[in-house]
């Protein structure tokens, strides 16, 4: 009887099909979990827990009074992201439009205006201190960008690690991370037990960036 | 004066690439980087020909994108490419009463007809081999992200062609990441053999990107190559 009813669950669900990520030409598939719409900080909280309360207007929000946090704490993912950075003429460097996207809190994407230079690790599209971006994909300041980064978190079996975190990223649709593995946490790191799932975090580097449209996909059952 | 002009021409070397700066890929809010090399952008198909001639390629163009026209034949690209990022958008026309393989069915191969991602339309399937976005006949997508038909979706894939050493061996197979309408389907995947004739040799060079005439009218725009 078992084997019988386990035989019409599979006959059901292979005649059901798949529940379609769209329905028409919306941009963010059905599977993903909103982080951010404009609507409120209801995913986010300050590293010591309290609410966030970054600014928000309109459909973004900016960064004020520290760092912020999901409440979630994801593995391997697919994470889209859009930001924009204030225009800072008169800064240079790690001081012109500094923020940073961290996956499981530990793995910086670096946020930063390097329009127009060579870019360094440590300039935007990095891997903080790790890789530099195959090219600089930037748009000027005061456009909105986006980050697709594709996620992997560290392998662990019996307490030892096994493989290392990697990660893929395309910045406004432009391949600049190609599947790199990373040795180990990032500069300022949120910390944590690297076997463990991890959240977002964006990094208030003390200078007005906007952040909109932030979604993940969770990865973690896929095969890889 | 040899030394002079040495030390001049370094200096200029030095001076134009202005030590820390790099050409933009964008100047505003634009989609297309400006170190794509655009494939087709509405206006003609002067980028491609009919596959394994010099003859032009036989397929309609209106209205900003190119259909096939069942017959014809497959259409390549005149320029050949190995590792390269590829943006392509397509549109399946609505065959509600056919099935599997004879619904909407085309496709997009790397290194001439090597290496297919499937087109189709396998709205709300659950995706196998043969499905929209698998590497066909070895890996389906790793979900099923498609839209319905006649709504336009977009493949954005990072292609790794085979590696070979001196002696013709292959030491790396080909790789692809796929995002397909911008969810990520294959993730560095390997390609292990070519995809419509697993026991065909593999290209030791570069290829041109190939879409397929497979009798249905399904449309393609926007499409850019960036060579990696």
């Amino acid at each position: 009887m078992k084997t019988v009813l386990a035989l019409l669950l599979i006959l059901l669900s292979s005649s059901l099909g798949a529940a379609p990520l769209f329905t028409g030409n919306e941009a963010r598939p059905a599977d993903a979990l909103v982080l951010f719409d404009g609507k409120g900080l209801t995913e986010w909280t300050y590293l010591d827990g309290k609410p966030a309360n970054w600014r928000l207007e309109g459909d973004y929000m900016e960064v004020r009074g520290g760092n912020i946090r999901t409440k979630r704490e994801f593995g391997d993912c697919q994470l889209h992201v859009e930001f924009r950075l204030p225009s800072m003429p008169n800064a240079t460097g790690q001081a012109k439009a500094n923020s940073g996207v961290y996956l499981q809190g530990r793995y910086e994407v670096q946020v930063l205006d390097s329009y127009g230079l060579q870019s360094q690790s440590n300039d935007c599209g990095g891997i903080y201190g790790v890789a530099a971006p195959l090219v600089n994909a930037c748009r000027p300041p005061e456009q909105w960008q986006a980050y697709d980064i594709f996620f992997h978190a560290p392998r662990f079996e019996a307490g030892k690690q096994i493989s290392k975190a990697r990660m893929s990223v395309l910045q406004n649709g432009i391949w600049i991370q190609d599947n790199v593995e990373i040795p180990g946490e990032t500069i300022a790191s949120a910390g944590g037990d690297l076997a463990s799932p991890g959240p977002i975090l964006l990094q208030d580097h003390g200078n007005p960036i906007r952040y909109r449209n932030v979604w993940i996909r969770d990865l973690t059952a896929e095969k890889h | 004066m040899k030394g002079l002009v040495v030390v001049f021409g370094l200096a200029a070397m030095v001076t134009l690439s202005g030590g820390v700066a790099a050409e933009p890929l964008f100047l505003g809010a634009e989609l297309t980087p400006r170190d794509a090399v655009v494939l087709f952008d509405g206006k003609d198909l002067s980028q491609w020909v009919k596959c394994g001639t010099d003859q032009p390629a036989g397929w309609k163009v209106e209205n900003g994108y190119t259909q096939v026209v069942p017959g014809t034949g497959d259409i390549c690209t005149k320029r050949s490419f190995s590792d390269c990022q590829l943006h392509i958008e397509f549109r399946v026309p609505l065959m509600p009463e056919a099935r599997g393989q004879a619904r909407g069915n085309s496709g997009v191969f790397f290194m001439g007809w090597t290496y297919e991602i499937q087109v189709l339309d396998s709205y709300g399937l659950q995706p196998g081999n043969g499905d929209c976005g698998a590497i066909y006949s070895i890996t389906p997508p790793m979900v099923n992200a498609a839209r319905p038909p006649e709504q336009w979706q977009t493949f954005d894939m990072v292609f790794h062609a085979p590696k070979f050493d001196d002696k013709g061996k292959k030491t790396a197979n080909a790789r692809i990441t796929v995002l397909w309408n911008g969810v990520l389907i294959h993730d560095d995947a390997q390609i292990p053999s070519p995809t419509p004739d697993h026991s065909a040799a593999e290209p030791t060079g570069p290829g041109p990107i190939e879409l397929q005439d497979h009798g249905y009218l399904v449309r393609y725009r926007n499409m850019w190559v960036r060579p990696l």
